[in-house]
């Protein structure tokens, strides 16, 4: 089945006076998936997002959504009325009230939406006569989801959705994510936390520097850029693996990682170790971390710095 | 339909923020009403006596007579008057009592009359009659045989004299449309762009023009309300006459095109929220001492003068003073034609150099 393109970008450049934010990139958006592009700080994904929502003009490139190219100013209304966004570190009106911001926005598209339904939608129902200014990160970060389904989008873009919240939070807004997905909606999301991405895209854009260094699903870009398997042995009898022509890396003086490829070779590192009493094991799957540092030479903390 | 739709749910939001901030009602109605009754306390606690001008025209050889005079001591014993001699500028002086040539011949006679030039519209008036007319009384009654010895005529003369409470309302009223105007947009549009408010709205189908249609709604219902808190407070602490024309209502709309305009250019150039108050500082701080809102611009040298005829807000003052004080439609109507055209531009310009993309 061929896939719609909802977004269609080609060699889109985007320089800040003598600074290049991204640099000629390519790439589609499919109907229906949830698509992330995942980078640092600094990497260009706000600077790529902006300039699909309108909000930052291109210096080269083509950009086109549903089939609308943004060159045509005249047609940028038509795209604003087709998309939610939650830009990043989203703000609603501090002395609004949620239900009094969700209408404040319902207005401006003249959208027909149930209020009560969408905050009960988000997990809002308990504040919406709070204001805005008195909710926390996460409950705000719903607030931000809430009003960019207000005008019932075909394609949402979330860009940091869950910058710094706390693990709950992030889980509560990520099962949100997974809702909207599940009624169809497309989704554009920009992160750089990669478990985020791992755990909700259906297809990652790895963007460094303004340029695009890999794509593909989670799992192919696991696969392919996550190295080997391995397993962990605690405590084990290094004689038993010696004797059995077992290979292993030792970084501590307790345990040792063995790699393998396929599960033919991990059932002869077990069989080699079931009389050892002693012995715990820990399986090790190659996650997206592991991809990324193979990728880019460099991890990524929590708050989005390259190291 | 759907444009207006939009604006009324921006001015709906500025002012239903407005209405939750505490600082906000501070400075567009507390500040203004305690800035007013402050200086119009001050002042009008210093000019307790009111200056009377006398004219005595019953001289009998060079020498004011007899009656004439105790009539002057007893206007003096009200201690109510700092008693002047005439200096024959009638139209100068606020109030002036005229004694009649015979006039202790006619009070023998039990026929004659004083003379009080004052312009009937004048805060002072009614005190200043009550005072005379209890003198003349308490000479009435030695002449019981007459009905009514002494008779006061008023004659009617246009004042141009202003108490200081006078002259400082439509100045106050000035400040706070002004200070609101300025501070309010520079301070909300800072907030909202770093935020990032400025930025959701941007993606939405809001334009800029809805934007900046809807704040300044939003300051002309403030200023409306401001106004009436503070001629309100004014008429009932101070007792002055006001003249309420719908041509206040344009003076208020012309200004809530002006400052707002003013504030969102500035805030085009602010970027951080700790700057727009400097920056608001630095443009309404010589507009509140050369704007004519505390004293008049005829008592400062030339150059002030030539200065002041630059500020937008001379020419707000200027308006509200002539039309609540003097009543004079005319110059009131030419000084709100120069604040609306002033603020025609600061919209333009703001709407032109405000950003919607690429913020």
């Amino acid at each position: 089945m061929k896939q719609n393109k909802v977004i269609n970008i080609e060699g889109l450049t985007k320089t800040y006076n003598e600074f290049i934010a991204v640099n000629e990139i390519s790439f589609d958006v499919n109907e229906g998936e949830v698509f992330a592009l995942l980078g640092p700080n600094g990497a260009g994904k706000t600077t790529t997002v902006e300039i699909i929502e309108c909000l930052k003009t291109p210096d080269n490139g083509k950009v086109e959504i549903f089939g609308i190219n943004l060159e045509d100013k005249k047609k940028q209304n038509e795209i604003k009325r087709k998309i939610g966004v939650m830009p990043q570190n989203f703000n609603a009106f501090d002395w609004l009230t949620v239900k009094e911001n969700l209408d404040y926005f319902r207005k401006l598209y003249d959208s027909k939406i149930s209020i009560d339904e969408l905050i009960d939608r988000v997990g809002l129902t308990k504040k919406t006569d709070s204001m805005y200014k008195t909710l926390s990160g996460g409950m705000k970060q719903r607030v931000g989801i809430a009003i960019s389904l207000i005008n019932e989008p075909e394609l949402l873009f979330l860009d940091e959705p869950t910058a710094g919240l706390d693990p709950q939070a992030r889980r509560e807004t990520w099962n949100l994510i997974k809702k909207l997905k599940q009624q169809g909606k497309t989704i554009f999301l920009t992160t750089h936390y990669m478990e985020e991405a791992q755990e909700l895209s259906d297809r990652i854009l790895i963007i460094i520097e303004g340029k695009i260094v890999a794509s593909g699903s989670p799992s192919k870009l696991i696969e392919n850029y996550g190295g080997n398997k391995s397993i962990i042995l605690k405590n084990c009898d290094r004689k038993i693996l010696d004797k059995n022509n077992i290979q292993y890396e030792s970084d501590r003086e307790s345990q040792v990682q063995i790699t393998y490829d396929n599960n033919d070779q991990l059932f002869k590192i077990l069989a080699s170790v079931t009389d050892d009493p002693n012995v715990e094991i820990e399986i090790k799957k190659p996650n997206l971390d592991e991809a990324f540092l193979n990728l880019t030479g460099r991890r990524i903390n929590d708050e989005g710095l390259a190291k | 339909m759907r444009t207006a739709i939009i604006i009324f749910t921006v001015f709906r939001g500025h002012f239903k923020a407005w209405q939750r901030n505490k600082t906000t009602l501070f400075w567009t109605l507390a500040f203004p009403l305690l800035l007013m009754l402050l200086f119009g306390g001050l002042f009008s606690l210093q000019s307790d006596k009111m200056d009377l001008y006398i004219e005595n025209n019953d001289i009998i050889q060079n020498n004011p007579s007899e009656t004439s005079l105790r009539i002057i001591r007893l206007i003096n014993q009200t201690d109510s008057f700092n008693i002047l001699e005439d200096e024959g500028d009638i139209e100068e002086q606020v109030r002036t009592i005229v004694i009649p040539k015979n006039f202790e011949l006619d009070f023998q006679e039990g026929d004659t009359s004083i003379k009080l030039i004052m312009d009937d519209s004048h805060q002072t008036f009614s005190r200043t009659n009550s005072l005379i007319n209890g003198v003349i009384n308490s000479m009435n009654i030695e002449k019981q045989s007459v009905k009514q010895p002494i008779t006061l005529i008023q004659e009617q003369i246009s004042s141009n004299d202003l108490s200081f409470i006078e002259y400082f309302v439509p100045g106050v009223i000035g400040i706070a449309i002004m200070s609101t105007g300025i501070f309010g947009t520079i301070g909300t549009n800072t907030k909202y762009r770093k935020n990032g408010v400025i930025k959701k709205l941007a993606t939405t189908p809001l334009s800029k023009f809805e934007w900046i249609i809807g704040l300044v709604l939003y300051h002309i219902l403030i200023g409306i309300i401001s106004t009436s808190v503070i001629l309100t407070v004014a008429v009932l602490v101070f007792s002055i006459n006001i003249v309420l024309n719908p041509l206040i209502i344009l003076l208020i709309i012309s200004g809530a095109l002006t400052f707002p305009g003013i504030g969102m250019i500035i805030s085009t150039v602010v970027r951080e929220e700790e700057e727009a108050d400097a920056a608001g500082n630095v443009v309404t701080f010589p507009m509140l001492f050369l704007a004519g809102t505390f004293f008049p611009l005829e008592t400062m040298p030339t150059f002030i003068q030539l200065f002041a005829k630059t500020l937008p807000l001379t020419y707000l003052n200027n308006g509200l003073r002539e039309i609540m004080v003097f009543g004079n439609y005319q110059a009131a109507l030419w000084n709100c034609v120069i604040v609306f055209a002033i603020g025609i531009i600061a919209i333009a310009i703001s709407m032109k150099v405000t950003k919607w993309t690429d913020l």
